[in-house]
């Protein structure tokens, strides 16, 4: 990409939920990206590292502990009600459960139509209900679904819903949080090619939240790894993929199954000792360093920050300290 | 086919007709597979019809007739007369209609009033949620008996000031009820999806969040209305509720008693009216909520 214009800046972002007087739970805990425009940004890590969390705090689902959050140069929580409500229209957010994720008192039109409603895209009925069908038509949908229920619907036909709800007020942005993790295999092929061919057809810009390592190299264009809340690793995908630097990274990617037995049994796989802290209580220094089998003295100490050690491939740790 | 095959099938389509039911469909189903219910749901139809129907009576409820007091139920009078010579079964068909007309108005006062501070409060969190539910337990906490006799005392009781006062004595429980559904509520993905599509408060609260738990708020006003007759009794037992020569159940129990060793039908006739109808409420309403409930857990 030659001309790269950030969309959403995030600086320091930490979110932190008050668990009793005592405790806190550090579910973001300093992290700093970038998304340019046009581009996918694909966010993984395992459960609990603070993924679905961050990406509702960038886009102001819930309200950052401290940092900021700039959508094209503003700050998204000192935004007055107007703008705030501009915001809406321009960034929307696909949910993880397509049971939950959608009123099940309400009709598929309803749904779709909530949207173009609030910020008024529609002058009459009947202007709404065309509008409703051919957004359902390109997510793959039978109009006629339109006055149906949801729950005459199977996963994967929600998360269209879903997507098409999002698509309604013509976003910009777009943040999947995890959109085809609660799906069977075979769905989730189909939902990731509809939001690839959407994503292409309207020039969208995407944060992709997941766990599925391989899916999420197949449609991002930069990915961002996070563990216990840090973001450790951020590089253009077919560089992390090739060339982890992260002991992170590394296990995380020794750990993709090899679909070929013989050399699945043979290589190499990097196992990770012991389990994931609680959030609650992290360890002091770099988080990982309990885990790490390169970790050194400064590790438990010292918390490492994000480093440019080659263009574009940013890395949170202190074995490349030197490199700079 | 397998005999167990077949088993598994019958069960799987009895779990999609779950799904595809609404909220009505749910509560017909629960009537056909509850025959008490059904019972309740039958008996308090009668009543209703009954008091609708009152004025097909070939008697008026207040003309008196002092040739015929205190009578026994007979062909004539099947529930006997009163000790002015009216006819009883007349009487306690218009004061079903009275006392019904309470119920229903005064339950859907409370369970407005209810609904919106429960919902208001549990959907604000904070300060205002905190300060609204101690204002709902401090009303709680009052005699409320004591207070509707205080307040009867000094505004003559007419119907209507009878119902609002129910309605405001009674909508403490639907708050508490609404506010902890509002709460589980407004955690949804769709209720944040909502707000993230710019949906104001107001629209969030009443195109999502209350459709979905209308049906917690049809067992407590179903639970509601079998409370407020119940206090609309006791309230015209005590000769604060609706005024003579109108009859309601209570006011015909409270002129019962001076004849009670006499004439004992006069006092078991509007008692009875007053059990079954409770009673058929409050049987309903648990049997609604047994129904209801793990849906919304869904």
């Amino acid at each position: 990409m030659g001309d790269k214009k950030p969309i959403l800046e995030v600086k320091h972002l930490k979110k932190y939920f008050p668990v009793d007087a005592k405790h806190t739970l550090k579910a973001v805990d300093d992290v700093s990206f970038t998304i340019y425009e046009g581009e996918t940004l694909g966010i993984v890590g395992e459960s609990g590292c603070g993924k679905t969390t961050c990406g509702r705090t960038c886009i102001g689902v819930y309200e950052a502990t401290s940092g900021e959050v700039l959508y094209k140069g503003k700050d998204i929580n000192k935004m007055t009600a107007v703008e705030r409500k501009e915001f809406t229209k321009k960034v929307q957010m696909i949910f993880q459960d397509p049971y939950s994720s959608l009123d099940p008192r309400m009709k598929v039109h309803d749904i779709i139509a909530e949207g173009m409603q609030i910020h008024k895209l529609v002058s009459s009925k009947a202007e709404e209900i065309k509008a409703v069908q051919s957004l359902l038509e390109q997510v793959g949908l039978n109009p006629e679904h339109a006055s149906r229920y949801v729950h005459e619907f199977s996963g994967g036909q929600r998360q269209r819903i879903g997507i098409a709800r999002a698509l309604a007020v013509n976003p910009e942005f777009l943040m999947c949080d995890e959109p085809i993790s609660a799906l069977d295999v075979s769905v989730q092929a189909q939902v990731v090619n509809l939001l690839v061919k959407l994503q292409k057809e309207r020039g969208l810009t995407c944060m992709f939240i997941a766990h599925d390592l391989s899916m999420v190299k197949h449609i991002s264009d930069r990915v961002g790894v996070m563990y216990l809340g840090n973001l450790v690793e951020l590089a253009d995908s077919d560089v992390l993929y090739q060339h982890p630097l992260h002991p992170y990274t590394k296990a995380l990617l020794s750990a993709i199954p090899v679909p070929d037995p013989d050399i699945e049994r043979q290589r190499n796989q990097i196992r990770l000792e012991g389990e994931v802290p609680s959030p609650m209580n992290p360890p002091a220094g770099c988080h990982f360093c309990n885990r790490c089998s390169y970790a050194m003295e400064e590790c438990s100490c010292q918390t490492p920050v994000m480093r440019e050690v080659e263009p574009g491939h940013f890395v949170a740790c202190h074995l490349y300290d030197e490199m700079k | 086919m397998d005999k167990r095959f077949q088993r598994v099938k019958v069960q799987e389509t009895n779990t999609e007709a779950r799904y595809e039911r609404g909220l009505v469909g749910d509560i017909l189903h629960t009537l056909k597979g509850n025959r008490l219910a059904m019972l309740c749901v039958v008996i308090l139809v009668i009543i209703t019809l009954m008091a609708i129907l009152a004025p097909l009576s070939p008697y008026d409820p207040d003309a008196q007739d002092y040739m015929a007091i205190l009578q026994p139920p007979s062909s004539e009078h099947w529930f006997g007369t009163d000790e002015l010579g009216r006819d009883y079964f007349t009487r306690a068909l218009y004061g079903g209609r009275i006392s019904l007309t309470v119920g229903f108005l005064s339950m859907l006062l409370s369970v407005t009033i209810g609904t919106l501070i429960g919902t208001f409060s549990g959907y604000m969190g904070g300060k205002v949620d905190t300060l609204l539910m101690r204002f709902t337990d401090l009303f709680m906490s009052v005699p409320s008996m004591m207070l509707m006799v205080v307040i009867n005392a000094i505004f003559p009781p007419k119907l209507y000031s009878v119902i609002i006062i129910l309605g405001l004595f009674e909508w403490c429980q639907v708050a508490r009820i609404t506010r902890a559904e509002t709460l589980a509520l407004k955690q949804r993905d769709y209720v944040i999806a909502a707000k993230h599509l710019g949906a104001s408060h107001k629209r969030i609260i009443f195109k999502h969040i209350i459709p979905n738990m209308s049906s917690s708020i049809i067992v407590a006003g179903s639970l509601a209305v079998a409370r407020a007759i119940l206090t609309e009794s006791a309230l015209s037992f005590l000769g604060l509720g609706v005024q003579l020569p109108k009859a309601s159940w209570g006011t015909m129990l409270q002129s019962a008693q001076m004849y009670m060793t006499d004439v004992p039908t006069l006092a078991v006739f509007p008692g009875v009216f007053i059990m079954l109808t409770v009673f058929s409420f409050n049987i309903l309403g648990d049997a609604l909520r047994v129904a209801l409930e793990p849906k919304m857990i869904k």
